[in-house]
């Protein structure tokens, strides 16, 4: 009788916090493998001196970013992944980027 | 697409980027203010003024800055912090004197904030609403009152403006949430409705369909994310590393069980961008029925901003 009632417990518990975990695991993309973008004949650019901008916001017909520009400091300083490392040495900026495009043009499919 | 960086008129650093929002100088119509997060070290911590265990190891802060619109420069108008600032990650612009910002965590660093990593009920972070007194101030503590706005959700993280003037976007990064909020005139903000997506949720925005008609509109809201968040500890460090992105457009639909209609409208594995906190939808004219628009991703490890071509 104790082990049917323990076994019960045990089946509510799996049953109560499979979605959660579920929810979790897919959230933190635990079982994904990323799939590679596959540029065909599209319209694509890599914009150039974007380096590591966080955010992005449209304002007035143009892109606004701020950006980190020398790369290492990311990986060495950034409080909100709490990586502490090395006290910052360079200086981020205000990016505008013009999303107009003058001719479509393809740049590159992968590796270009 | 050309890029240009805002040199700066009186500033010279450092600013560790994160956040950002922006909006009109009521002066000027040809001019804006930017708000940006940076994440500056604590003196107190590094000058060793007081004893370290207690004291934070970044005291980060939000810089004004003022932008005339087609000029390569840019003024720093003023520093602000604030204690209930602690860790903040994206901000919503009121006015040139007053914003929103999200706390992402409570904790800064250390097993308590793995454990509120961890934990969906760990709802700790909160958003605050900040008001300074007067734009100029060479003390960013000067005139500075803030409250607390909103709390109750699980690592919000990125704050977008919404399909409305009072609308608030808000991500909840690890709970793979976009909530929309309403403003109100008592500095709170109040959930009005929520949508999940299949991977973490950092900035989003709001694309205003602009060749939108009565019988086709593909406006909708935009959630840039991480394809595998669970290896961020891990890469994070390495500049070689590979973090692959997840970019959604999702729309509200009675007809869908959840009241929604997602789309993955881009994904890549980090060959192309690596890590993606933000994206933005930029509409292409309407050719042969095709309703298709630029999407411009950016992350936080990203080697370059890129653009794409893609069906709305």
């Amino acid at each position: 009788m104790a082990k049917v009632f323990n076994l019960a417990l045990v089946a509510i518990l799996v049953a109560s916090l499979y979605g959660p975990v579920n929810r979790v695991v897919t959230v933190l993309g635990v079982f994904r493998t990323p799939s590679p973008a596959v540029i065909a004949d599209q319209g694509f650019y890599k914009i150039a001196d974007t380096t590591q901008c966080e955010d992005l916001h449209l304002y007035a017909d143009k892109l606004f970013a701020a950006c980190e520009d020398a790369p290492q400091t990311r990986h060495v300083w950034f409080p909100p992944m709490a990586v502490f490392t090395q006290t910052p040495q360079t200086t981020g900026s205000i990016h505008v980027i013009d999303p107009k495009v003058s001719k479509r043009s393809v740049v590159a499919t992968r590796g270009g | 697409m050309k890029s240009t960086r805002l040199e700066f008129e009186n500033f010279s650093g450092p600013f560790v980027t994160h956040g950002i929002d922006l909006t009109r100088d009521p002066a000027r119509k040809d001019a804006v203010y930017i708000f940006a997060v940076n994440h500056i070290p604590n003196p107190d911590f590094y000058m060793g003024s007081s004893n370290g265990e207690d004291v934070p190891k970044a005291r980060s802060q939000i810089e004004l800055l003022h932008h005339i619109l087609g000029s390569n420069t840019v003024r720093h108008v003023r520093s602000i912090y604030h204690p209930l600032i602690k860790t903040p990650n994206d901000i919503y612009a009121e006015s040139p004197t007053s914003f929103y910002v999200t706390n992402d965590h409570f904790y800064r660093e250390g097993l308590k904030r793995q454990v509120e990593q961890m934990i969906p009920a760990a709802k700790w972070s909160d958003i605050v609403h900040v008001r300074v007194d007067k734009l100029e101030s060479s003390d960013g503590q000067s005139g500075v009152d803030v409250s607390v706005a909103l709390t109750g959700l699980h690592n919000n993280n990125g704050l977008g403006r919404g399909a409305s003037p009072d609308e608030v976007v808000i991500d909840s990064a690890l709970g793979g949430i976009m909530y929309r909020a309403k403003l109100s005139d008592n500095r709170t903000l109040s959930i009005a409705d929520s949508v999940k997506v299949d991977c973490v949720a950092d900035n989003p925005s709001y694309f205003q369909d602009p060749y939108a008609t009565a019988e086709d509109d593909r406006s909708g809201y935009v959630v840039a994310g991480i394809s595998r968040a669970i290896d961020l500890p891990r890469t994070f460090a390495d500049p070689t590393a590979k973090d692959g992105v997840m970019v959604w457009l999702v729309r509200p639909n009675s007809t869908e069980p959840s009241g929604w209609e997602k789309r993955l409208i881009f994904e890549d594995d980090g060959g192309l961008v690596r890590t993606a906190s933000a994206a933005v939808l930029v509409g292409i004219e309407p050719k042969d029925g095709q309703r298709k628009a630029w999407l411009i991703v950016t992350g936080f490890l990203s080697e370059s901003m890129i653009a794409v071509e893609v069906e709305l």
